[in-house]
């Protein structure tokens, strides 16, 4: 799912309620999943 | 695949250490990440009082539960940059943060300093850039509330992440004093500067995100409006790359500078501070940067002419 979104491995945490998913995980067509950026910068 | 340490159902994979951790085991490891960064920098002492910067985000939350927890004194410290809705957000979360914990929290608001200095002020009378601009304000501001606190270090969140890309822009332009000078502790070169320390330097965003999501800590997940194209965004985004090609290439790339590099820049940088004459703190300078920044600001305020007495 990250690769088809464009996001490189360690610059997004996979969320699904309160827990953290592994790239290996299989998420189903009804879950709710949230992909958070953890990059962050200025300057 | 297992947890490293108790062998139970993992729940965030390390690629640069090629380690799964469960969430106990996790908030664990990156504790002592920390703890050990501190003890082999000789970053704290056990009876230092620490001023830690705190902007709202993962990182420096991370860093303050982080030191909290390891049982520093602590205190926050706040920046209020009247951006919008974002800086509006962040002090809201900084602030309930320190309450839920019943920590001490110090906010200056950059909007009542000197007839008004909140970034969108400052950016637009002068040339500088929203980054510059804040830069400037931070440093002397930690500075300042340290000094003004009795505080004997000031602790920031820059991760492996910032220092990397970092390294990699003072690289590519070949900035030898910059790099003489880019380490996880910085001393207080002299009277004025407070002594810095950086205890998440080799931990990375991904590890300082997940510690923040395990620890159920609100931060700002939105990025600052203002960074929007910043160089250094564009760096990380280049290290990541090859992190993605080859896991453990930022690490590597830092620690060996730390380790062979910058002592070699460190060794022929015959930069002393002098003192600036507008504000009789440390300077590099005629006047420090922050004073520079001041005095152009004052001259540009709209109503406002050269000369005239603030």
């Amino acid at each position: 799912m990250l690769r088809d979104l464009g996001v490189l491995p360690g610059t997004a945490m996979v969320i699904r309620g309160d827990l953290l998913l592994l790239d290996t995980e299989m998420v189903e067509d009804e879950d709710e999943i949230e992909v958070r950026a953890v990059i962050s910068g200025g300057a | 695949m297992k947890c490293v340490r108790c062998r139970a159902k993992p729940e965030t994979y390390l690629r640069a250490h090629n380690a799964a951790f469960c969430r106990p085991c996790y908030l664990e490891h990156f504790r002592r990440q920390v703890e050990r960064a501190i003890r082999r920098e000789r970053m704290l002492a056990p009876t230092d009082r620490v001023l830690v910067a705190i902007s709202g985000g993962k990182d420096s939350l991370a860093l303050w539960d982080v030191l909290v927890h390891l049982g520093y004194a602590t205190t926050g410290l706040y920046l209020a940059q009247g951006i919008g809705e974002y800086s509006a957000r962040s002090r809201t979360l900084v602030e309930s943060f320190a309450a839920a914990r019943s920590l001490p929290l110090t906010v200056v608001d950059l909007a009542q300093e000197e007839g008004g200095l909140d970034i969108p002020t400052v950016a637009g009378l002068t040339r500088r850039s929203p980054c510059a601009a804040c830069g400037t304000l931070k440093r002397h501001h930690f500075d300042r509330a340290a000094r003004a606190g009795g505080y004997d270090v000031l602790a920031t969140g820059h991760n492996l992440d910032d220092e990397a890309a970092r390294l990699f822009g003072n690289v590519l332009h070949w900035q030898r004093d910059h790099l003489a000078r880019q380490r996880p502790v910085l001393e207080a070169s002299a009277a004025g500067f407070v002594r810095k320390v950086k205890p998440l330097y080799l931990l990375s965003e991904y590890e300082t995100a997940t510690y923040a999501f395990m620890r159920g800590i609100e931060y700002v997940v939105e990025e600052c409006p203002n960074s929007t194209g910043a160089t250094q965004l564009l760096y990380k985004n280049l290290l990541n790359r090859l992190e993605a090609e080859s896991p453990g290439t930022k690490g590597t790339f830092l620690r060996e500078f730390l380790r062979s590099g910058q002592p070699a820049f460190a060794a022929v940088d015959e930069r002393a501070a002098g003192t600036c004459e507008r504000c009789d703190q440390p300077s590099f300078g005629r006047v420090c940067s922050y004073c520079a920044l001041v005095n152009e600001v004052e001259r540009k305020r709209p109503g406002r002419h050269v000369g005239e007495a603030s």
